[in-house]
């Protein structure tokens, strides 16, 4: 049945709302196609870690219906093996060894000992833990924790995988090398949700999800939205040297731009199509108004952009409240 | 540089919002402030209750032709020597602070003397009476022939100062006795007297000697005797022997390792076990594993059962680690692998350690972070200080807690250990402790089911 199936998880009309009546997840409907790597971005306190929750079975929806491979995890406990989670804390025991997590983590799912000792050597193999069996969780490195993590989610070898903010507190090599694990797995015919707040990561992925105050902006591959959100191709930033100058160069750069903003106290951030046949346009100008221009750059938007230009929003400006 | 007020005002908030840390830091304490002042300091000062029990075998008052002299002492006396007893214990109670309940037991050794002995330490050592009393089959006959009644009087006590001050307390009733048997033999012998003097006659014959007009057998020696011994009589009426019965915790030293062993994995069970029942939902919080346990098909029912087997299996390991501690260093720790009690007391080590974690169950919905565990840990420890499975043993605890103590299931359940394992008795002599430790604690996971069920998920989510 999961076979016929054109999407993983399914969430149509999600609510959650909190005894005290917060609504961390307002209504989400979303559809996320097998073999993808999927990332739902938001900054902290949208409602990416609830929603990530409900899918996993963690947290009960208070409205709305959640499917994974077409079962409903809240239905039957069962349904719950074809999903692997990998919770933001890591959900490792940490006085247990790295084979001992591997065990344990089979043990949930009933898998009988000799397969379980089985796998466990071969996902410590895949994942480079080989050599840290013995060791215990709590004296891993963070980049280690996490590929234990992953390698606990996968022991039962479930066809979708969700990740809750898996790169936070990583170095950025093994941010990417944690990233390409996971792109790895595509190939191995898994379906991967993750969520985050890194625009960086969540380009990494094949679609991104955007999510804000507990609803979906905007979804679609980084390009797409990009093109949905800005309307350009590119950004063209002007820093000028005094407030004085910030509505005239406003005003000037308005004209010439898709669209244009006052990013930062002294950054007007233009969207444009072509940035070959703007720029030159800008610096005329700026020259003919007299305004003193203290920097230019010319750069493609960040998921970061998206995000700010669909909710006017910062993505790393935490909500209150939410999850 | 940070608004430093600032913070230390939300710091300040975020403490009063959180109603487990307010318990912790100022409910409890409060609640050990009541503790002490009105139970084991209460209202009107202390108050000692002795519970006294009078092994009474004596046969009364002789019939008035005993001895000559016996119708003079029962015309004074009336009472038979335990009524006299029982009555100074009535007209002393209250007075030093001390309430004697009192309780006479007739018919209870026979008579022999080794067996009243081995009864009266029986009462002391198991039952809840702190003095008993031998009053001898002749008492009575004693009292109205002109010798001291010989007692015998039996003092628990687990320390000196505590044996001291049951010795003193009892000794002014003993002390109250005698004056009052003083009397009333010197108003017998007043009486005595004057019966004698009315029956001389008015002049006496020089030639004739006094004692004729008595009687005639007795030689003038026997007769010194006879008063000195009657004067004897009137100033130490009664003749004490004393003995003290230790409570079994400090009988002896092979006992006492015992019996601390045996104490020691109560204290490891009522606060390893509980503080692992509390932090049942907190321990797996913290690092997510609560998170990945619930998006498995496990379910929490089942997670509950891994942590009692678990459990369980703590409670086996620091059993066999501190009893072995014991038995290498002296205790008497007997296990005969023949003896079906002995399987009793090993099962009861068990029912306890589940009895601890389920009381951390019990709190672990209203313990949300893995510091206010130790809360637990905490009232484990006043648990086992209180009613007797650690320090001090339940003999030396103020009544109300002796009697909380002989209804909490884990003091009962260390109890019956002790008393199969270090004290050799079997089964039946302490099945009321067997099946108050196992009925309390099947009531406690009774409660623990109606509290967790359809519940159990809730409480999780509310700790996420």
């Amino acid at each position: 049945m999961a076979s016929n199936l054109r999407y993983a998880i399914e969430c149509v009309d999600v609510v959650k709302e909190y005894p005290d009546g917060t609504q961390a997840v307002r209504g989400v409907t979303l559809r996320i196609p097998k073999n993808t790597l999927t990332a739902i971005l938001g900054p902290n306190g949208a409602g990416k870690t609830t929603l990530l929750n409900i899918i996993a079975g963690v947290t009960p929806p208070t409205a709305g219906n959640v499917k994974v491979l077409g079962e409903d995890p809240w239905a039957s406990r069962r349904s719950r093996a074809l999903l692997g989670f990998v919770p933001q804390e890591g959900g490792v025991w940490p006085k247990l060894s790295v084979y001992e997590n591997l065990m344990i983590a089979a043990a949930l799912y009933d898998i009988p000992s000799k397969e379980a000792k089985a796998r466990a050597r071969e996902l410590m193999k895949v994942f480079g833990l080989k050599d840290h069996a013995k060791k215990a969780a709590a004296k891993l490195s963070g980049g280690l924790k996490r590929r234990l993590s992953l390698a606990m989610a996968l022991m039962h070898d479930p066809p979708v995988i969700v990740l809750d903010e898996p790169t936070t507190g990583l170095d950025p090599g093994i941010r990417l090398e944690f990233l390409n694990l996971l792109r790895e797995m595509i190939k191995d015919s898994k379906t991967v949700l993750m969520t985050t707040h890194i625009s960086e990561d969540a380009e990494f992925s094949d679609r991104v999800i955007v999510m804000n105050e507990g609803l979906i902006v905007a979804e679609g591959t980084a390009n797409e939205l990009r093109l949905k959100a800005l309307g350009a191709a590119s950004i063209i930033e002007v820093t000028v040297m005094s407030k004085e100058h910030v509505s005239k160069a406003f005003e000037s750069l308005t004209e010439l731009a898709e669209k244009a903003y006052v990013a930062k106290p002294l950054t007007i951030v233009c969207h444009v199509r072509d940035p070959d046949e703007v720029l030159p346009k800008v610096f005329k100008a700026l020259e003919r108004r007299g305004i003193n221009v203290k920097e230019v750059r010319v750069r493609k938007p960040s998921l970061s952009d998206v995000f700010l230009a669909l909710t006017g929003r910062r993505l790393e400006e935490p909500l209150e409240g939410g999850g | 540089m940070a608004n430093v007020f600032r913070i230390a005002f939300y710091e300040f908030k975020s403490f009063v919002k959180d109603k487990s840390a307010i318990f912790w830091t100022i409910a409890w304490p409060i609640l050990w402030v009541f503790i002490v002042a009105y139970i084991l300091m209460p209202v009107g000062g202390v108050r000692m209750t002795l519970n006294v029990a009078v092994i009474d075998n004596d046969k009364g008052l002789p019939s008035s032709n005993a001895s000559w002299s016996t119708p003079y002492l029962n015309m004074t006396l009336k009472k038979n020597f335990t009524s006299l007893l029982a009555d100074t214990f009535t007209q002393l109670n209250g007075s030093n602070g001390t309430i004697y309940k009192v309780r006479v037991l007739k018919n209870v050794c026979d008579g022999n003397f080794s067996e009243c002995l081995n009864v009266a330490k029986e009462l002391l050592t198991n039952k809840k009476f702190d003095i008993a009393i031998i009053v001898p089959e002749n008492a009575s006959k004693s009292l109205v022939t002109w010798v001291p009644v010989r007692i015998t009087l039996l003092i628990k006590g687990a320390m000196p100062t505590e044996t001291y001050m049951r010795y003193g307390s009892i000794m002014s009733v003993l002390g109250g006795l005698m004056t009052n048997l003083s009397l009333k033999r010197a108003d017998a012998a007043a009486h005595m007297v004057t019966a004698f003097y009315s029956k001389f006659p008015e002049t006496v014959n020089s030639s004739s000697t006094w004692w004729n007009y008595t009687n005639t057998n007795i030689s003038l020696k026997t007769m010194e005797k006879y008063i000195k011994y009657f004067f004897y009589s009137i100033a130490f009426p009664l003749y004490l022997r004393l003995d003290t019965v230790k409570p079994p915790a400090t009988a002896d030293r092979a006992g006492q390792i015992g019996w601390i062993s045996v104490g020691a994995v109560g204290m490891s069970l009522m606060t390893g076990l509980l503080t692992a029942g509390a932090g049942f939902f907190t321990y797996r919080k913290s690092n997510g594993v609560l998170k990945r346990v619930l998006s498995s098909p496990a379910t929490l029912s089942e997670l509950l059962a891994e942590d009692l087997l678990a459990a369980i299996a703590i409670s086996a390991l620091s059993a066999v680690v501190i009893l072995g501690t014991g038995v290498a260093i002296g205790g008497r720790i007997a296990f005969n692998v023949l003896n079906p009690s002995h399987y009793i007391a090993i099962a009861l080590i068990f029912v306890a350690g589940i009895f601890a974690y389920g009381l951390g169950l019990l709190m672990a919905p209203t313990v949300r972070s893995a510091n206010a565990t130790s809360a637990a840990t905490a009232v484990g420890l006043m648990l086992v200080f209180l009613t007797g499975i650690w320090w001090p043993p339940k003999e030396m605890l103020p009544v109300p807690l002796q009697a909380f103590a002989n209804v909490f299931p884990p003091a009962c359940a260390f109890e019956a250990i002790r008393d199969i394992l270090v004290w050799g008795k079997d089964f039946t002599q302490t099945y009321r402790n067997v099946l108050t430790a196992v009925v309390g604690t099947f009531l406690l996971y009774v409660v623990i089911g109606l509290i967790y069920h359809g519940r159990a998920e809730k409480f999780a989510e509310k700790l996420l």
